[in-house]
């Protein structure tokens, strides 16, 4: 719509410059009146002087001749030309000059102006597309940031899930790791009391034996008498004869 | 302890069982005699058919280690206390050679070099006995060192690396950290697998019983067995103590099971020697140690090995400590043990003083074999770590004579510190692989360089944080696989920690090393032009 | 050195028996003088005493002795005391009945018991030796409370251990 209405706008435009441009040489080529008045003066004076006559020596009734017949002359001057229907020669050039810019305006002026015409509207259907395009386009990208907004705020919660996670995490792994210790440190405990255990017993058993091997001994003393004594040695030199 | 209640019958039953198979006879043993003692050692006459290392039973019941064979006497050492033997005495000859209980009895538990128990936790259980003196594997026996024996310490791990199998010598001198780091590698075998072995030899009782307690505060004794000769033992205890320990630690690498030694420290031990072979009058050479001082220590560390398949593929790997007086590498003992180990990590008294601690100077330690060990994870983090720190000791050399330098030297330089800030380390806090694989990744890709030298450990600390909780499952595949899952990822994953992270300074993350060597530089220049605002100002 | 000055105490102590013609008995007597010296630390000390004279050290185990041995033991214990050699006697004395014994192509068998063995035990137990090492012995009685019983015999550095005391030893030991 606003296309059209530009066209005919710009239509418009240009046939009034036209018209301009081609009524300008008619209204210089008539003359102007006063131009006439004065002109029919000074050929009545030329020839009064040509007859002549100088003003002072001009006799009333030669005068007023004279100026009778100046005022026909002017009234004529009045009369002609006429404003409306222009002399024939000027219509003539004029309407030569008229057919020869009439011609080079269709062959020349009207293709240029054509073309300038369609490459303008071109230009704007083309501007229109753009802009079409690119409130598409913005659309989109407002579609996108949505889309992106709603990303962030779901990567937000996932960090701050992962990060919940991750102290959950690090929360396990130090109760573990704080109740391996005490297990750790249990064990140790329990290994220490072992130790210390297996020590005593060992320590309790080999007093033992001592006391044990020590009562034994004095029993064997108590009872070994000469005749024991006696035998003991018979069987040591029996055992080592026997030796060899 | 309702229980240890013993009734007559049970220890009827005790005796009982006790002389079943007790059958009296006669018994012919060949007895020497005790010509002169002194000193922890003992000369024995008799006693022909006695061996080398063979035990001696004196009459108190002492063990006395048959030493010198000479044509009429033996010479021999006391295994304790030498008031209670006199001359004229009477030295039985047991037939055995010095042998130590083995096994995984000895998990947790304190003894002396005999492998006598001496934590009062009662006798050993579940162990066999052992000679001490064993021959090392031999050459088709091993195979090459590739596993990695981690530390636990960033510097050593990424620039020492140790393999299962290796010796790897610890130098330094006195109060520079030497305990400290052997302590944190057998701290940091919890869960690996790796049953250590820690022989403290002559040391103060004091230090070995704060180790110990410390060791079992951190649940580390589950998994070692430590094997003590304080100073106050004789010297023959103290020079024989790294052998029992060894023979306890072969005995689990020959099960195919991985063992890790430390033997705090030989240059004790190599005095212990000293000592007992002048008494022996054998004669003495350089420093007064005996000729056969290097052998002392070659036997020793040949016989830490990593198997070959077909004998199981156990490992023993060494970590023996030398102290250096007034850091002199040049004198016999450090010399003698730096030609037989696999490589060495030095400590500095002056970086130790300085601050820099494990005061390991990267620029002179070596790892002649670990390096195939080293996971492939911590070969990508480290890169060019060993370069950038070197030419970082040169730059700074230079750097303190205050001349001005080009941007790429500040940019290194500024690396440089940082990188050795991020290497400190506190003492018993070993890093699992993985975690150093993460720090050591972020120092020399760069993450670091923007950061002020005081911020990186704290970056470090809760970098690591983010990525335990973050990352966990790629941690877990560098500690199970030794390999970084996904480069980008990974390195993606630091970039995302360091452009959160907020420095001290105020000043936000720019990973951008250029920038940073020219806003030092600006630093700089304020600090030289404030003076003279100042007199201008006054001027005014 | 040591050896070489025991020694000819040694050889001078059986020149002495020997020229009385009284070896057998001077040597016994010299051996178990002593082993009572070496089992008795008071008497070892008196003898080696150097806050003593040895005029006093010499009074003290002629007392001792008196009449129980004969005059020339006597003389010659006295002798080695007074020159100062109180504390080497045993050894002494062991050299010069080593000695003897070699001399007479036999070993020495220190035998020792917790009572006396009677002769004839003597003569079984030297064939016995006889028969197992293939050594002549000759016996030596050392009476020794703390063996027990049974009999413990050292031939040089072997040592043949019958004695209850090596069995409750054993027994002590089992249990530990």
């Amino acid at each position: 719509m606003t296309r059209q209405i530009r066209h005919l706008v710009g239509a418009l435009g240009l046939a009034g410059t036209l018209l301009v441009l081609a009524a300008a040489p008619a209204a210089a080529s008539g003359e102007t009146i006063g131009s006439c008045a004065i002109d029919k003066a000074i050929e009545a004076e030329e020839e009064l002087v040509a007859n002549g006559f100088t003003l002072h020596e001009i006799h009333d009734e030669a005068l007023e001749a004279e100026f009778g017949a100046l005022e026909s002359e002017m009234e004529s001057c009045l009369e002609a030309p006429s404003p409306i229907i222009p002399e024939l020669d000027e219509i003539i050039w004029g309407g030569g000059a008229f057919l020869i810019l009439l011609f080079f305006m269709i062959t020349k002026g009207m293709p240029a102006v054509q073309g300038a015409m369609s490459a303008r509207s071109e230009k704007i259907a083309s501007d229109l597309d753009a802009a079409e395009q690119a409130k598409s386009d913005a659309t989109k990208i407002k579609a996108d940031h949505a889309a992106e907004l709603a990303g962030a705020k779901a990567e937000a919660a996932a960090l701050i899930d992962e990060a919940r996670g991750q102290a959950d995490q690090l929360k396990t792994d130090l109760q573990t790791r704080a109740e391996a210790d005490i297990a750790e440190m249990r064990t140790r405990a329990q290994a220490d009391i072992e130790a210390s255990r297996t020590q005593a017993i060992s320590d309790l058993r080999s007093e033992v034996s001592q006391i044990a091997v020590g009562a034994a001994e004095a029993v064997i003393r108590a009872n070994l008498d000469a005749n024991a004594q006696s035998a003991l040695v018979d069987a040591y030199i029996d055992e080592v004869a026997g030796r060899g | 302890m309702s229980d240890l209640t013993i009734n007559t019958a049970d220890i009827a039953a005790a005796i009982k069982s006790n002389l079943d198979g007790y059958s009296p006879s006669l018994e012919q043993t060949t007895v020497g005699r005790v010509l002169e003692v002194g000193d922890g050692i003992a000369r024995v006459s008799g006693l022909p058919s006695a061996a080398v290392n063979e035990m001696l039973r004196f009459e108190n019941g002492l063990i006395g280690l048959a030493l010198n064979l000479d044509e009429d006497s033996i010479g021999a050492v006391v295994l304790g206390d030498v008031e209670g033997i006199e001359e004229g005495q009477t030295v039985v000859a047991t037939g055995e050679i010095l042998s130590v209980p083995v096994g995984d009895g000895l998990l947790g538990r304190v003894v002396n070099p005999l492998g006598e128990p001496i934590d009062g936790k009662g006798p050993l259980t579940n162990v066999q006995p052992r000679r001490m003196e064993i021959q090392a594997p031999g050459i088709l026996g091993r195979k090459p060192v590739h596993e990695p024996m981690q530390t636990g310490i960033k510097s050593i791990d990424s620039l020492i690396p140790v393999g299962r199998g290796q010796r790897e010598l610890i130098i330094g001198d006195r109060k520079t950290g030497k305990t400290t780091i052997a302590l944190d590698a057998i701290l940091n075998q919890k869960g690996l697998g790796v049953k250590c072995i820690y022989v403290a030899i002559g040391q103060k009782a004091s230090t070995v019983a704060q180790n110990v307690a410390m060791l079992e505060e951190l649940g580390a004794m589950e998994y070692t067995t430590i094997v003590v000769a304080p100073a106050s033992d004789p010297a023959p205890f103290k020079f024989l103590a790294p052998y029992g320990g060894c023979a306890m630690g072969q005995h689990w690498m020959e099960n195919g099971e991985h063992s890790l030694i430390i033997y705090d420290d030989l240059s004790k031990q190599a005095e212990a020697y000293r000592q007992v072979s002048l008494l022996l009058r054998r004669p003495p050479g350089r420093e007064a140690f005996p000729g056969d001082v290097f052998y002392l220590h070659s036997r020793l560390l040949e016989r830490a090995a990593k198997l070959s398949d077909e004998l199981g593929a156990g490992s023993l790997t060494a970590l023996p400590v030398i102290e250096t007086k007034a850091g002199d590498v040049s004198a016999f003992i450090p010399t003698n043990v730096i030609s037989i180990t696999d490589g060495q990590i030095f400590l500095q008294d002056d970086l130790f003083k300085s601050g820099i601690r494990p005061a390991v100077d990267v620029g002179i330690s070596v790892s002649r074999v670990g390096s195939a060990a080293q996971v492939k994870a911590m070969k990508t983090a480290t890169g060019t770590l060993k370069g950038d720190l070197q030419q970082f000791r040169e730059l700074e050399a230079f750097a303190a004579f205050g001349s001005d330098l080009d941007a790429v030297s500040k940019a290194q330089l500024e690396r440089g510190y940082r990188l050795t800030e991020l290497l400190k380390q506190g003492v018993n806090t070993p890093f699992p692989v993985a975690e150093q694989t993460v720090s050591i990744f972020a120092g020399t890709r760069g993450y670091l360089d923007s950061l002020p030298v005081e911020d990186v450990l704290r970056f470090e600390a809760e970098l690591l944080e983010w990525f335990r909780t973050r990352h966990g499952d790629t941690m877990d595949t560098i500690k199970n696989e030794g390999t970084i899952p996904d480069e980008e990822a990974f390195e993606a994953g630091i970039k995302a920690f360091a452009e959160q992270f907020q420095a001290s300074d105020g000043s936000s993350h720019e990973p951008d090393p250029e920038d940073q060597g020219e806003a030092h530089s600006k630093t700089v220049d304020s600090d030289t032009t404030l003076p003279e605002e100042d007199i201008t100002r006054d001027e005014d | 050195m040591a050896d070489d000055r025991l020694g000819g105490y040694a050889d001078a102590l059986l020149a002495v028996a020997a020229a009385e013609g009284a070896s057998e008995v001077v040597e016994d007597e010299l051996f178990r003088f002593a082993e009572v010296l070496r089992g008795s630390e008071t008497l070892m000390d008196t003898v080696s005493d150097r806050q003593l004279s040895l005029e006093r050290r010499q009074a003290v185990v002629e007392d001792l002795l008196g009449e129980s041995v004969s005059a020339i033991t006597t003389a010659l214990i006295s002798m080695v005391v007074g020159t100062g050699r109180g504390a080497d006697l045993p050894a002494i004395v062991d050299e010069a009945v080593e000695r003897s014994a070699a001399g007479r192509n036999r070993a020495l068998a220190r035998v020792r018991s917790a009572v006396e063995l009677t002769d004839d035990q003597k003569s079984r137990l030297a064939a016995a030796i006889k028969s197992s090492t293939g050594t002549d012995v000759e016996i030596r009685v050392v009476i020794d409370e703390t063996v027990m019983g049974g009999l413990v015999t050292e031939i040089g550095d072997d040592v043949i251990d019958g004695s209850v005391r090596r069995r409750m030893a054993q027994l002590r030991e089992s249990f530990t």
